[in-house]
């Protein structure tokens, strides 16, 4: 345990070390160096504003996510149910949203909605499906069929059967789906608020750029890697041990 | 020998039922009345299984009729009424034996009340299981397993129990165990119970009567009435004869 945490702060520090020396070695502003973009997050954080674009942020994550795992659990579970949903979800809905680039999405969207929250959701959306649609469609196929005929002898209520047997069955996969379309996500928000919002992470990304303000360009960037690493380690891996332990036989 | 009017409770007459090209039942009749303990007896493949699945309305027949106290019409008071434990306990990995209790009475009723953690308790309890009850099934052994089966099974209070060779691969003395609990909970509970077995002893050590199936395409080869008084001697000489008898009945032939 020890040695591990000395070798990941070894490994950071080199890192740093290394940033320094070559943005040192380059002088340019262009190219920040550790403590001048760590001056710019700071500078983020101290502001009302600065919080205001990462909530913003953070709220089109979760509303995309959200709508793309209702969407996509839809898909992946239907197709159980009906032949006629099953060759839908595979010859069109999956085709679909497997195919096509999230800036397509993000373009058309703009198109359609504008500069608003609409564009980078929807993008979002379009952009998780897939993720939910085969993890799901992995689950269905692995599920323990002798569990569901025990519950047939309780119940003729399918849908009790579906909520208190097949769902729990599923949550391992809607969870891998979840990680998975998380990190998807934060890729795609940050290119529908480039083009399709007029706040948001992306957006100041955006706008640093346009007046070459590179440090803000990295201290911005710096956000979403921590985010990301929060949520990914932290939150996600707290589920995991907290609730998933009883998924794992 | 005094006739007792009983009530029969389920007949079955010209069972068929086919897979593809398989002829698994070919023409079964039997019936049960209230209270009885019934073991169906026969060589493995021989549709044990399936007989009780269309029984449980899990499978449909071919041809042939059902009557449930005597009337034709299956109605979901029927299958609130019957319960079913299989030789694999199933059990749901992720909740407890305490959960997996309840969840009986989850799927059958939609919500659970204060009122039935008592009933979740007797019915863990009536099967030895109550230290058990926030173990999760992976940390049972086998015999545990199927009596959190069996509990979950009682929980509904249902007056028809099937079983499904509940105690097929536990071994001996875990099996004999669970057949004197599962005698004891039949009489105490007054319920009526159809036992699959491949195992004539067992047939013979719990059952007041035992249907004996041929081999596929499979009919009822004899029903054999077992008058030994209960509590039985598993070391009785006529129970030895009787399993001689029907082994007898299939020839050289293993029945496992
Ligand atoms: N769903 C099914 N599809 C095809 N064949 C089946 C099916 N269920 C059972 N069978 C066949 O029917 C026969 C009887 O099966 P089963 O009722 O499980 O026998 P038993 O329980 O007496 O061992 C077996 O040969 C089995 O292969
Ligand atoms: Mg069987």
């Amino acid at each position: 345990m020890r040695a591990k945490i000395f070798y990941s702060v070894f490994a950071i520090s080199a890192f740093l070390v290394l940033w320094f020396v070559i943005s040192g070695y380059y002088n340019s502003p262009l190219f920040p160096g550790p403590v001048e973009t760590a001056y710019s997050f700071f500078s983020i954080l101290a502001t009302p504003d600065g919080w205001y674009q990462i909530g913003v942020t953070c709220y089109r994550v979760f509303v995309g996510t959200l709508l793309g795992s209702c969407v996509g659990a839809l898909c992946g579970i239907l197709p159980r149910y009906s032949k006629m949903a099953e060759y839908t979800v595979r010859s069109v809905v999956y085709p679909l949203f497997e195919s096509i680039p999230s800036l397509c999405w993000v373009l058309i969207f703009v198109v359609w909605f504008g500069l608003s929250d609409m564009t980078p959701i929807l993008a979002i959306t379009a952009a998780v499906i897939p993720f939910f649609i085969i993890n799901l469609w992995e689950g269905v196929k692995e599920l323990d069929e002798s569990l569901i005929e025990m519950a047939h002898t309780c119940t003729r209520n399918r849908l009790r059967i579906l909520r208190k047997v097949i769902m729990p069955m599923l949550y391992p996969y809607a969870f891998s789906a979840f990680k998975t379309s998380f990190e998807v996500a934060w890729k795609v928000v940050i290119l529908g608020e480039v083009f399709g919002a007029a706040c948001g992470i992306g957006y100041m990304l955006w706008i640093s750029y346009e007046v070459y303000a590179i440090e803000y360009v990295f201290a911005w960037t710096l956000c979403c890697a921590i985010i990301i690493i929060v949520f990914d380690y932290g939150l996600f891996n707290y589920i995991d041990r907290r609730y998933m332990r009883r998924w794992k036989r | 020998m005094e006739e007792v009017k009983v009530k029969e409770v389920l007949r079955i007459e010209g069972l068929h039922k086919r897979f593809g090209a398989l002829v698994v039942l070919d023409d079964v009749n039997f019936d049960i009345c209230q209270g009885e303990f019934i073991c169906a007896l026969g060589p493995s493949g021989c549709g044990k299984t399936t007989i009780l699945r269309i029984i449980a309305q899990l499978a449909h027949l071919d041809e042939g009729r059902i009557f449930i106290h005597g009337n034709e019409q299956i109605t979901d008071g029927y299958l609130d009424d019957l319960s079913v434990v299989f030789q694999e306990s199933r059990l749901l990995y992720w909740r407890t034996v305490e959960e997996n209790v309840k969840l009986a009475l989850e799927l059958k009723r939609g919500r659970v009340s204060d009122r039935d953690e008592v009933v979740v308790s007797k019915a863990l309890s009536m099967v030895g299981l109550l230290d058990f009850a926030d173990a999760f099934p992976h940390e049972l052994s086998g015999g545990m397993k199927q009596r959190a089966a069996l509990a979950r099974a009682l929980v509904t209070e249902p007056s028809i129990l099937l079983m499904d060779e509940p105690l097929t691969g536990l071994d001996l003395r875990t099996r004999e165990d669970l057949q004197d609990e599962i005698l004891r909970i039949w009489k105490e509970w007054d319920m009526t119970a159809i036992f699959v077995t491949h195992d004539p002893l067992e047939a013979i050590y719990m059952a007041d009567r035992i249907i004996v199936l041929s081999d596929r395409p499979t009919k009822v080869k004899e029903v054999l009435r077992v008058s030994l008084n209960r509590p039985r001697n598993r070391d009785d000489h006529r129970i030895k004869e009787l399993e001689k008898y029907i082994r007898d009945l299939f020839g050289y032939k293993k029945l496992e």
